[in-house]
């Protein structure tokens, strides 16, 4: 392993409105495009057909909105953040950049601390349904001991326990708020949880009608009592 | 919904402008889907000369995918541009670009999905003025019940003509009678065709315009003499959704006179017109700084052929080779390919090369006047996999005039020695080998020394791809692509169509066809019975020759070469006499030089 430093333009944006239905290549290429209009010394990979060394937090499904999202640009050489901020923010003005910092790092991602996503979820439950509905459901998935889902690959289907990693779960008239694990051993999709609320509620989640991402974070809420 | 990116606008260099401060809304609508006609240069350089005037707003419009259209049609929503979500029935004026044959019925489509009514004739005086240009304008008939107006020819200038017209006029109209004063203006500039101030009758197999009562008896095509001083988007839209074409584009020449007896584009663009390196160079630093893209493909119908090839490639890579801008050459004459050049396009990333010898055998070549050679094709491709290119592309054209078996044989032979020379080549690594084998089928068309003669068959098609096939399956480092039959045999149809098959098309478009060029989507069944409808039989009509002293029905439309060189090109290709470069030799009096002030064939008057 090497220990050489690499140095990061994070910036944050928001992925809203009618960009939500942006898919993530099509976000990577608009940010791969903004980095060099803005003129910013990005470094590339090696090789045959050399990119430019851009990262991103997970993807978002298309039609999702993400409030804070993260975006890593590696540098050739540290630069002032203000400076970066400047240069990039008329380019990628559809993003509503709301800051840069620069992050220095030893590891290959720049992302590998990232630990926590929160989200706030309109369900796409029955018409009828409630605010109470919702809130007892929240309170009863909340309440168990354990909530074991199955998750399948193409080779086989495993069962796994994903009330560790529910770190927050509340509901608040129609929305749905929730922090889950983002690692790959923690991960939690939010679509899992609205199925296991569904099924308390007797009904059958057909997904959300509006999910936005709120923050990605390194560090675990302290779980409530 | 499939791709929704395709319907959210807001992309980098979009222009936004309030529409209560301008006269003039103007719908630039191309009928195929977003990522097809975000790519097309003519309409990206409409958008900009159109929104640089102040009394102006040019918006897009693209047809749907099948989902979203039936969504549309289902609800009670108009199709509407990607910049402020106006519906087309709201604006005063649409342009269509016609491309494609194929996207005939998407046109209609699109029309109906914006409120419009489909046809001039029946719309009312508030709806909007429509009109169309782009290559197969050239021969307008099938589509003139459709259209207000047609823009034959280069749209630079035409378009501050026609849209200084219509400030002066001030729609929308309240009676029919404004709308009537309009359209016999616009008739009065060179380059427009009003379909409806001109008679037809029938004369032959065909239907023709006739005389007119003020004598006038044809629709000259436009020609922007000086390309150098023509505006050229420097910040074109930037799309989010990844186009056919996702890089820029810089025109570097229009027009080509090699004189391919089967291509309409080489005689309907003549003559070539260059701009200068200067200016090409300035472009191309723009677009980039303007865009960020990390692509720049030099277009034009024969970009070897640009007098400053070299001097500009190696000005563009200093200039951009620093910022990892590749530079590409879109293809490549086998009988100009210099591995330098090459190099020069292909430093920054190494992409395929394509070469098009068109034929197999040198004769068929000599009768499509495509003037390479055998040794011109081995020469080029042994230079470029000695220099490191495994991956080859080919272009051949199959269906060909008085093609025999021993010419399609002859495409299969002419690979097999490639592939061949290509092992040798690259001995050891022979297995990195590829060529990409793209055979198209002949299509005839109008202002063509070939628009008299009769298309092969459908049948014809498959068999000869079949022998293709056959006779090169034994050799397996090639993969080949060949174009639909039914659909060649349906775009032959509708290029020379006269007015009658307007009834066809709208007909095919009622019976669900829409994005026909998506094979996908394309339905020959519905072509088939809807011009039997009309008494047509689409097969025979495609594969009919046409007597070469009937008139024809874009007899009206001048697009500079005259009929009577096309007669003698056709005799020469009967003859197997090729006719050179114009602007390598002499003048062959091709018409063009009568049009045009100054002619680059030189001495030509």
């Amino acid at each position: 392993m090497s220990n050489v430093t690499h140095y990061y333009a994070i910036v944050k944006y928001s992925k809203s409105g009618l960009l939500r239905y942006l898919g993530h290549l099509d976000i990577a290429r608009a940010f791969d495009r903004a980095v060099r209009r803005a003129g910013i010394g990005v470094k590339y990979s090696e090789g045959f057909s050399p990119r430019a060394r851009i990262t991103f937090a997970p993807p978002l499904p298309v039609g999702a909105e993400g409030t804070q999202e993260l975006c890593a640009i590696e540098l050739v050489e540290p630069e002032s953040a203000e400076q970066l901020f400047g240069a990039l923010s008329p380019q990628l003005a559809g993003f509503t950049p709301a800051e840069v910092r620069v992050k220095r790092g030893t590891k290959r991602s720049p992302f590998a601390e990232l630990q926590v996503a929160c989200y706030d979820v309109i369900p796409d439950f029955a018409d009828d349904l409630k605010p109470e509905q919702l809130h007892r459901a929240v309170v009863e998935l909340m309440a168990r001991q354990e909530i074991v889902i199955e998750r399948s690959t193409k080779r086989r289907t495993t069962m796994i326990d994903v009330r560790p990693y529910i770190y927050e779960l509340h509901a608040a008239g129609n929305i749905v708020s929730m922090c889950l694990g983002m690692k790959q051993e923690t991960l939690v999709k939010p679509d899992e949880v609205l199925t296991e609320l569904a099924n308390i509620l007797g009904t059958v989640s057909a997904g959300w009608r509006r999910l936005t991402r709120t923050g990605l974070y390194a560090e675990i809420p302290p779980q409530e009592a | 919904m499939n791709g929704p990116a395709r319907y959210i606008g807001c992309e980098h260099n979009i222009v936004e402008k309030n529409p209560d401060t301008v006269a003039i809304r103007f719908a630039l609508c191309y009928p195929d889907v977003y990522e097809v006609g975000t790519s097309h240069v003519g309409s990206q350089i409409l958008y900009h000369i159109i929104n640089k005037r102040n009394d102006t707003y040019c918006e897009r419009f693209f047809h749907p995918w099948v989902d979203a259209a039936e969504l549309l049609r289902g609800s009670d929503m108009l199709l509407a541009s990607l910049e402020t979500r106006t519906p087309l029935r709201e604006f005063h004026i649409a342009g269509f670009t016609l491309q494609h044959e194929l996207n005939y019925p998407s046109v209609l489509s699109m029309l109906e999905l914006g409120g419009v009514r489909l046809r001039a004739a029946e719309r009312q005086a508030d709806e909007p003025l429509i009109i169309a240009g782009g290559p197969c304008a050239v021969n307008p008939e099938p589509m003139a019940p459709f259209f207000d107006a047609f823009a034959i020819g280069d749209g630079e200038e035409v378009i501050h003509e026609i849209l200084n017209l219509l400030v002066q006029h001030d729609p929308p109209f309240d009676t029919a009678t404004g709308k009537a004063e309009l359209l016999s203006e616009l008739d009065s500039i060179e380059g427009i065709y009003v379909p409806s101030l001109w008679p037809v009758a029938k004369s032959g197999g065909y239907v023709v315009t006739t005389w007119r009562a003020d004598g006038k008896q044809a629709v000259r095509r436009r020609v922007v003499e000086d390309l150098d001083a023509a505006e050229f988007p420097s910040a074109p839209i930037v799309p989010y959704r990844e186009s056919i074409h996702d890089r820029a584009q810089l025109e570097i020449s229009r027009g080509c006179t090699r004189g391919c007896r089967f291509c309409q584009a080489g005689m309907i663009y003549r003559p070539t017109r260059e701009r200068s390196v200067e200016t090409l160079r300035a472009q191309a630093n723009e677009i980039i700084a303007a865009t960020g893209y990390d692509e720049i493909s030099l277009t034009s119908l024969s970009c070897t052929d640009y007098t400053h090839i070299d001097e500009l490639m190696q000005l563009l890579h200093e200039d951009l080779g620093d910022q990892r801008v590749a530079i590409g050459l879109p293809s490549i004459r086998v009988d100009a390919f210099d591995v330098k050049l090459a190099e020069r396009a292909q430093r920054v990333k190494k992409t395929g090369l394509t070469f098009a010898p068109e034929a197999g055998s040198q004769a068929m070549r000599e009768r499509i006047n495509k003037n390479v050679t055998e040794e011109d094709l081995t020469g080029a491709a042994t230079a470029a996999l000695h220099a490191g290119w495994h991956r080859l592309k080919l272009y051949f054209m199959i269906g060909l005039p008085e093609e025999t078996d021993e010419d399609v044989l002859a495409i299969a032979e002419t690979v097999t020695r490639l592939v061949e020379l290509g092992r040798e080549c690259l001995g050891h690594k022979s297995g990195k080998l590829q060529f990409n084998l793209s055979v198209a089928l002949f299509i005839p068309k109008p202002h063509t020394p070939f628009q008299w003669v009769a298309q092969d068959t459908a049948e014809d098609f498959e068999r000869k791809r079949a022998l293709l096939q056959d006779h090169l399956r034994s050799c397996k480092q090639f993969r080949l692509r060949c174009h639909d039959p039914q659909q060649a045999v349906v775009e032959a149809f509708l290029s020379r169509a006269d007015r009658t098959a307007a009834d066809v098309i709208e007909a095919t478009y009622r019976a669900g066809a829409i994005l026909d060029p998506w094979t996908e989507h394309f339905d020959f069944g519905r072509w088939e019975r809807a011009a039997a409808e009309q008494g047509i039989d689409l097969e025979e009509r495609a594969s009919a020759a046409i007597s070469l002293d009937a008139e024809l029905p874009w007899g009206h439309i001048d697009v500079g070469v005259s009929r009577q060189f096309l007669l003698e090109e056709l005799e020469k290709s009967r003859g197997g006499i090729s006719t050179p470069d114009c602007r390598l030799t002499a003048c062959h009096h091709c018409g063009v030089q009568e049009v045009v002030s100054e002619c680059p064939a030189g001495a030509c008057k």
